[in-house]
C-alpha cells in the first residue's frame, strides 16, 4: 500500500479507536479486569489494522498464558543458582541452635 | 532422588532438600541475594517453630513454600514500597511512542514490536528464552516486579493484591501494564541479540 494512504488510514484508525499507546494499556488492563464492550470493540478494530499492536497483543497474551501454564516449574528444573555454601552453613547452624533451645 | 516421608519431615535435611528451591523462589520475587537468603532462613526457622502444625496433608516443600510466600508479602509490606505512579522506580512507557505531531501516541518505528513468528507461545517452551525471561523479571524495578509476580506467577487476583499492598485498582493496572511492557521489550531485545550471536 502506498505510504501516504497507509498514513491517512492509520490516522483515521487512531481517531476512531485509540492511539497505540492507549491500546497497549487497554490490552494489559483486559488481562486484569473486564473492559466495557465499547473499548473491546475499539481495541479489536485498532489491532486489525495496526500490525505493531497486533504483535504486541499476541506477545503479551503469550507471556500471560506462559505464566498461567506454570512456567515457574520450568525455572525449577534448570540448573539455576542455589544458596551459597556460606548461607547454607549459616542456616543449618541457626536451625540446629533453634532445635536445641526448643 | 526419592526421599522418605520421615526424612522429609526431619528439619536437619531441609536445607539440602529444599534450600535451593526456596532460595530461587525468593530470588525471583525480591531480586536481592541477601534478602532472598534471609527470607529462606526465616522460613526454615518459622517452620521449625510450627512443625506441630504440619499435618502431612501436603508435601513439606509445599508447606515451606506457603510460609515463604507469607514472608515475602510481609517483606513487601514492611519495606513500604511506594506504589505512587510518579515515584522513582516506576518507569514510564511513553518513550516508545511518538510524543508530538500527527503520529502522537503511535509507536516510534525503532521501538515498535518486532515479529516473534506466528506462534509466540512456542518461544515459552524454549529453555534459553525462559532463562532470558527469568533475567528480565529480575531486572524489573522492585516496585513493578513485586506486583507482577504476585499477579502473574502467584496467581493472586487484583482485588487481593490491592488489599495486600494497599493500592488502588487503577494504580495496580498501570503498574502491571508497565511491568508487562518492560518485560516484553526486555525479552525482545535480549532474544534477538541471542539469535544474532547464534547465527
Amino acid at each position: 500500500m502506498h505510504k501516504s494512504i497507509e498514513n491517512l488510514m492509520m490516522k483515521a484508525i487512531y481517531r476512531l479507536t485509540f492511539t497505540c499507546e492507549i491500546v497497549t494499556q487497554k490490552i494489559s488492563e483486559g488481562l486484569d479486569h473486564p473492559l466495557p464492550l465499547r473499548e473491546r470493540v475499539k481495541i479489536r478494530v485498532h489491532v486489525l489494522f495496526c500490525k505493531f499492536c497486533n504483535r504486541y497483543e499476541k506477545q503479551l497474551l503469550a507471556l500471560h498464558r506462559a505464566f498461567q501454564n506454570r512456567v515457574e516449574s520450568q525455572f525449577d528444573e534448570e540448573d539455576g543458582e542455589g544458596l551459597s555454601d556460606e548461607a547454607r552453613q549459616i542456616i543449618k547452624r541457626a536451625l540446629k541452635d533453634k532445635s536445641k533451645s526448643s | 532422588m526419592k526421599v522418605s516421608k520421615k526424612t522429609e519431615i526431619d528439619p536437619t535435611t531441609w536445607v539440602d532438600l529444599h534450600g535451593d528451591y526456596l532460595y530461587r523462589y525468593a530470588l525471583l520475587r525480591v531480586s536481592h541475594h541477601q534478602i532472598a537468603e534471609d527470607l529462606v532462613q526465616d522460613t526454615f526457622l518459622s517452620a521449625l517453630g510450627s512443625l506441630d502444625n504440619f499435618r502431612g496433608e501436603s508435601q513439606i516443600r509445599t508447606w515451606l513454600t506457603g510460609i515463604l510466600k507469607r514472608k515475602i508479602i510481609d517483606y513487601y509490606r514492611k519495606k513500604q514500597i511506594s506504589y505512587s505512579l510518579n515515584s522513582d522506580g516506576i518507569p514510564q512507557t511513553p518513550e516508545d511512542f511518538e510524543a508530538f505531531g500527527s503520529r502522537q501516541g503511535a509507536w516510534k518505528m525503532e521501538n515498535a514490536p518486532k515479529d516473534w513468528g506466528n506462534s509466540p507461545d512456542k518461544l515459552f517452551e524454549n529453555q534459553q528464552f525462559m532463562k532470558i525471561l527469568e533475567r528480565c523479571i529480575g531486572d524489573l524495578p522492585e516496585r513493578l516486579s513485586a506486583v507482577f509476580v504476585l499477579r502473574e506467577m502467584d496467581g493472586y487476583d487484583t482485588k487481593e493484591i490491592c488489599k495486600l499492598l494497599d493500592i488502588s485498582p487503577s494504580n495496580l493496572w498501570v503498574i502491571l501494564h508497565r511491568a508487562r511492557h518492560l518485560l516484553r521489550k526486555c525479552l525482545e531485545i535480549n532474544w534477538i541479540e541471542l539469535e544474532k550471536k547464534q547465527k
